[in-house]
């Protein structure tokens, strides 16, 4: 504890001091001074004790002044100058008011009013010297000073807010594109969507994984039977849909490993047990992310059926071509034997001509020979010419008939009458020979028939000549037996008991120019075959080698020129 | 009295035996080479029976038929040919009318006197 005395000493000295201060306080309010002097002799300048502050001021990148509550700018830095396009001295004194644009003005005064309780911070343009704007931050603080006033910091946001604008930019680009692509996206979607709710291909989706059925369109319901929730969410093997592909889960982790397959035609199981044939193609793509087996089945019943059809036709049309071609080789062949024909027709005509006369005048001669001879040693003489001459009329005959077979100059006769005749012609011709002739008419005395009777009286005569030289001179019997079948066809037949033919020889008799004779034309068969043929008829020959020939002909008859005549 | 029978026929030697053998049987022949020779003994004569040669296709003989039968239809003629398919011929150029008969060659004597005795 002090002492009184001490104490009073004590009050003295701090009252001293307090006067010391006190007049230091004064000077310095009056400018009177400018430093201190501590006792510890360092020196104190109020400008150093600012200094710091003002370097700092005069360097940020800030607009800083401080005001008056009335907007009278007391202080400006060089930025804010610089920012308004105001010399410092032309700023200091003026007011604020005139950079802020009058729309704005009222929300400005309210800040300053605001700034008496705290510091506020708000956005404003800035309306420069030149009438041009700049986007600002000010931030205001109230000065507690001797003069109140406010101090006011504004921020330059041209960059801040280029920086913004170009992010907005690029924000809203970006927003574009994503909802572009979205948009695409959905418009894909709904195509597939709509490709596959409407699509004429049943189409299944299976989950890679686990082999259940995910989706399933309307058409391969339909086509299999089950409803969409029937399919839905159940193993492709429970399902027993693709029985021959996915029996068995085995079977689909094996067929996933392939990623692809295709059966051309395969039976579908639908649900009633049936089966349809398909084409089934299963393929592995990504679907969200996410593994997934597509399977497109195609109902293939109408196809294999038109398939089927093709084929048949195809078929058929081979036939046919084949038939046709056969008929054209036919047509061919027969066009060239005309074309032979034709020739050996003018050849024919021509010989015939030359040689008849000829053989006229060695006829005539041999017949005035026999009349002036006398006496028996020429008379086998003439009759061998005479024979001679029959035979070489009897080929100029065969050759002529073969060339110049034609149409038949059909008109009614008696085919009774016409073979009758033949007959009397070869009985009279092979007169000298053993042979007895057999007629059998049956029960038909007379047939009037449709018929070229020339072509017939030929066909006769041929066939009876054949068998008359077939006997030569052995003794044997030609039996000529004529009948009516189904009152539609004339059955002649000309049996003969001569050398016969041996298969070979049989298969041939009918091929134009082929002969055993020594002397033929191996024309008689191939006449008689076209005459035949023209008449609608047809001819047979039966034949064994050493007992005989039959030649049959069977020639078909209209009713009407049927007349049956039992009685007669 | 025995029928005055004209041949005619470019076949000289033909010709020469049919005359004979007809002569032999009592009947007076005469005869001609082409049917131009044929026409003027026509013309210069009267015959009962004219014994034509119908000539190959080319040559058509019914011309001359026709020719003799305007000089002389009355006379008979028959035809005595080598040409294949006479009947047809004859029909088809309308000359049946024209002709008594026709006999093929070769032919024997006695069909073709048989045919000269019927007409």
């Amino acid at each position: 504890m002090k002492a009184p005395g001490n104490l009073s000493e004590e009050n003295k000295k701090l009252k001293a001091r307090l006067a010391e201060v006190e007049e230091l306080l004064a000077a310095i309010r009056s400018g009177a001074v400018d430093a201190l002097v501590t006792d510890d002799q360092r020196v104190f300048t109020l400008e150093s004790a600012d200094y710091a502050y003002r370097v700092f001021v005069e360097t940020i990148n800030e607009g800083a002044a401080t005001l008056a509550f009335d907007g009278t700018v007391m202080y400006c830095n060089n930025r804010l100058a610089k920012m308004c396009g105001l010399a410092i001295r032309k700023m200091v004194g003026g007011s604020i008011f005139d950079f802020i644009l009058p729309e704005d003005l009222p929300r400005f005064k309210s800040l300053l009013r605001q700034t008496r309780k705290g510091t506020v911070r708000a956005e404003f343009q800035l309306q420069r010297s030149n009438k041009t704007f700049i986007p600002v931050l000010l931030s205001s603080n109230s000065l507690k000073l001797d003069n109140p006033g406010l101090c006011l910091v504004i921020t330059d946001l041209t960059e801040q807010k280029k920086v913004q604008l170009e992010l907005l930019k690029y924000r809203n680009h970006l927003e574009e594109l994503v909802a572009e692509r979205t948009n695409r996206l959905h418009e894909s979607e709904q195509r597939y969507r709509g490709l596959f709710e409407s699509s004429k291909d049943g189409i299944l989706v299976l989950d890679f994984d686990t082999g259940m059925i995910i989706d399933v369109n309307p058409f391969l319901a339909v086509m299999v039977g089950y409803s969409r929730r029937e399919l839905l969410k159940k193993h492709i093997w429970d399902i027993g849909l693709l029985k021959n592909v996915i029996p068995s889960k085995a079977s689909f982790l094996k067929l996933r490993e392939t990623q692809y397959v295709r059966y051309e035609d395969m039976p579908l199981q639908m649900k009633d047990g049936k089966t349809k044939d398909v084409e089934f193609t299963g393929n592995v793509y990504l679907l969200d992310h996410k593994k997934v087996i597509q399977c497109n089945i195609r109902d293939i019943t109408v196809r294999k059926h038109a398939e089927e059809i093709l084929k048949h036709d195809k078929d058929v049309f081979e036939r046919l071509v084949q038939e046709r071609t056969k008929v054209l080789v036919e047509t061919q062949i027969e066009l060239e034997r005309a074309k032979r024909l034709s020739d050996i027709g003018t050849l024919a005509a021509t010989v015939a001509h030359e040689l008849r006369n000829p053989l006229a005048t060695i006829q005539i001669a041999a017949h005035n020979i026999r009349k002036k001879m006398s006496g028996a040693p020429l008379e086998q003489h003439v009759a061998n010419i005479e024979a001679v001459i029959e035979e070489s009329d009897q080929i100029i005959n065969n050759l002529l008939f073969y060339s110049r077979i034609r149409m038949p100059q059909r008109k009614v006769a008696n085919l009774h009458g016409i073979l009758t005749e033949c007959i009397s012609v070869a009985e009279q011709r092979f007169k000298k020979q053993h042979i007895s002739l057999i007629r059998e008419i049956g029960t038909i005395k007379e047939l009037s028939c449709e018929v070229d009777p020339l072509q017939m009286k030929e066909v006769f005569s041929n066939i009876l000549n054949n068998a008359y030289e077939a006997i030569a001179d052995r003794n044997g019997t030609i039996k000529t037996r004529t009948e009516l079948c189904d009152d539609a066809f004339l059955k002649i037949s000309f049996r003969d008991t001569g050398e016969g033919m041996n298969p070979a020889d049989l298969e041939k008799s009918r091929e134009p120019f082929f002969t055993t004779k020594s002397r033929g034309t191996g024309l008689g068969l191939t006449v008689c075959s076209q005459i035949l043929h023209l008449h609608e008829g047809t001819i047979e020959i039966e034949s064994e080698k050493g007992k005989g020939t039959t030649v049959t002909i069977v020639l078909p008859i209209r009713k009407k020129d049927a007349k049956k005549n039992p009685d007669r | 009295m025995p029928k005055k029978i004209l041949i005619v026929d470019d076949d000289r030697r033909l010709c020469q035996e049919l005359a004979s053998c007809l002569e032999e049987n009592g009947y007076p022949i005469e005869c001609a080479f082409d049917g131009g020779q044929g026409e003027e003994l026509l013309r210069q004569n009267q015959y009962d029976i004219i014994l034509l040669d119908v000539k190959m296709p080319n040559s058509n003989g019914l011309d001359v038929l026709r020719k003799l039968k305007e000089i002389r239809p009355e006379t008979a003629v028959i035809l005595i040919t080598g040409r294949p398919f006479i009947e047809q011929f004859i029909e088809e150029e309308n000359a049946s009318s024209l002709v008594a008969g026709f006999l093929k060659k070769p032919f024997q004597m006695e069909k073709l006197i048989e045919k000269i005795e019927t007409q």
